[in-house]
């Protein structure tokens, strides 16, 4: 039933393009209000052309961004917070700083409800025992189809209590866009997405869970988590 | 004998001028379909998602694409209808010959096509400024290039009057038999059923792909105008085998 719907559509255009291509034919008085339709039309489109560029654009559109250089920084973050020069990546990638008075010996790092963490734990020993346990969680860039959309993520959320961190996932962000795409004879050219075909690029960046832990506690972490020290 | 002569050029000039006015109800039908084609872009031509553990994406696309292909199709049957015998009768009003005539509407055609191409991609402008009027403003913006812009028109102008030869030689294939009615249709869908069962494609498919899939600018121009140049040639061969009237 649903294929019939465009042979429809189709049958309908074809008599309606008859229908009016003949009924001006023989009525001159007709000819006067086809100027003013066709006329009004070409009107409405250069007025449109016009306003397009004047359309306010506020925060909800995104800002372009190239995929590769996000996946360069994204390699970047993880390197220097695995070879502990944490401290000279972009401040911008910091999402959440804890800091947790901690006195036990032990901590065990564990997922709550046994999800899948996709953030890397990254843990650096202090030279001190001071009580106190610093959590920072980066993420670098992330983009969706060329456009960033960094500043929308949502942080990690730690739990410490009975000498365990329970980590859980950031809260699953769903975001709805608009995508205006050239039609297809320019995309043929520009080499963009194909006919009536559209595939998203998304580009999650890296994030990192930077923990400083006092020097002699004992740390045990559960073996689906990514937990790595500082060389 | 006659006292006045009138040269080729001056009869051509003087037809393509009448046709413009008189044929004006074809823009009339350009201006239904295009609209048409907004209303239904205006859903959406696609949409596709993806995402992660944290992330979900869902976007929703729009574009020209509906309105450029209706265009065509506009562009199709209205060369077509003026290959029929009561516009054919139109430029008896005027001193002619069959060469004449085919080279008045095929005028008359490109300056249709130009229209056509320029309206058809121009009517995203109309588009943007509708969902911006209804409230839909969450979109990611891609501003579109100047060249790119330009080779839009070119090409979509292109497309088009691609399909006024098609749509011509197709009438003037009607108009030298009846049987062709039946069988441009019948062909047509042959070539397709024909090219869906083999894997690399078949006539139809390899079509497509000469003109769909090229993606140098030049060499499509080339393309479509070779193609144009032989549809219309033929098309004027075959009309002079007409009968007179």
């Amino acid at each position: 039933m649903v294929a019939i719907i465009p042979l429809l559509i189709i049958a309908i255009m074809i008599i309606a393009i008859i229908r009016l291509s003949k009924s001006g034919r023989k009525n001159y008085f007709f000819g006067k209000r086809i100027h003013w339709v066709f006329g009004g039309y070409l009107a409405i489109l250069v007025i449109c052309a016009g306003l397009t560029p004047l359309l306010p654009t506020d925060e909800k559109i995104y800002k372009g961004i190239d995929a590769n250089v996000l996946d360069h920084a994204g390699t970047e973050l993880y390197e220097a917070a695995l070879a502990g020069n944490i401290d000279k990546v972009d401040s911008t990638y910091i999402k959440k700083t804890w800091n947790l008075d901690y006195q036990d010996q032990q901590l065990a790092i564990t997922a709550s409800n046994e999800e899948f963490i996709e953030t890397s734990i990254i843990v650096e020993r202090k030279t001190v025992n001071d009580g106190d346990i610093e959590a920072v969680y980066y993420k670098s860039g992330s983009s969706v189809n060329g456009m960033n959309i960094s500043g929308l993520e949502k942080p990690l959320q730690i739990k410490v209590e009975n000498n365990a961190m329970k980590i859980q996932n950031p809260e699953r962000l769903e975001l709805e866009f608009t995508q205006f795409q050239q039609a297809f004879p320019i995309n043929q050219f520009t080499g963009k997405s194909g006919y009536f075909s559209h595939s998203n690029s998304i580009y999650e960046g890296n994030s990192v869970l930077y923990l400083k832990v006092p020097k002699d506690l004992e740390l045990t972490a559960s073996p689906e988590l990514n937990v790595q020290f500082v060389e | 004998m006659s006292l006045s002569k009138t040269s080729m050029l001056d009869i051509i000039k003087k037809q393509y001028t009448f046709k413009l006015r008189a044929y004006m109800q074809v823009f009339m039908s350009m201006v239904f379909i295009q609209m048409l084609g907004i209303l239904f872009s205006f859903n959406g031509v696609g949409m596709s998602g993806g995402g992660s553990n944290t992330l979900s994406v869902n976007v929703h696309y729009y574009s020209a694409d509906i309105v450029v292909a209706f265009t065509i199709v506009w562009a199709i049957i209205s060369a077509i209808l003026i290959t029929t015998q009561a516009y054919r009768n139109d430029d008896f009003v005027f001193i002619t010959n069959r060469m004449s005539s085919n080279f008045s509407n095929i005028l008359f055609l490109l300056t249709a096509s130009i229209i056509g191409g320029i309206t058809a991609i121009m009517s995203t402008y109309v588009m943007k400024v509708l969902m911006y009027v209804l409230g839909r403003t969450e979109y990611l913006s891609s501003p579109i290039a100047v060249p790119e812009m330009l080779i839009g028109f070119g090409a979509t102008i292109l497309y088009v009057f691609l399909g006024t030869a098609i749509g011509y030689f197709i009438g003037t294939l009607v108009q030298l038999n009846k049987v062709f009615v039946v069988l441009v249709p019948g062909v047509f869908i042959g070539m397709i059923v024909l090219g869906a069962g083999s894997m690399n494609g078949g006539f139809f498919q390899d079509m497509i792909k000469f003109i769909f899939m090229e993606s140098s600018f030049a060499l499509f121009f080339i393309k479509i105008i070779i193609l144009v140049i032989l549809l219309f040639s033929s098309s004027a061969m075959l009309s002079n085998r007409l009968e007179v009237r």
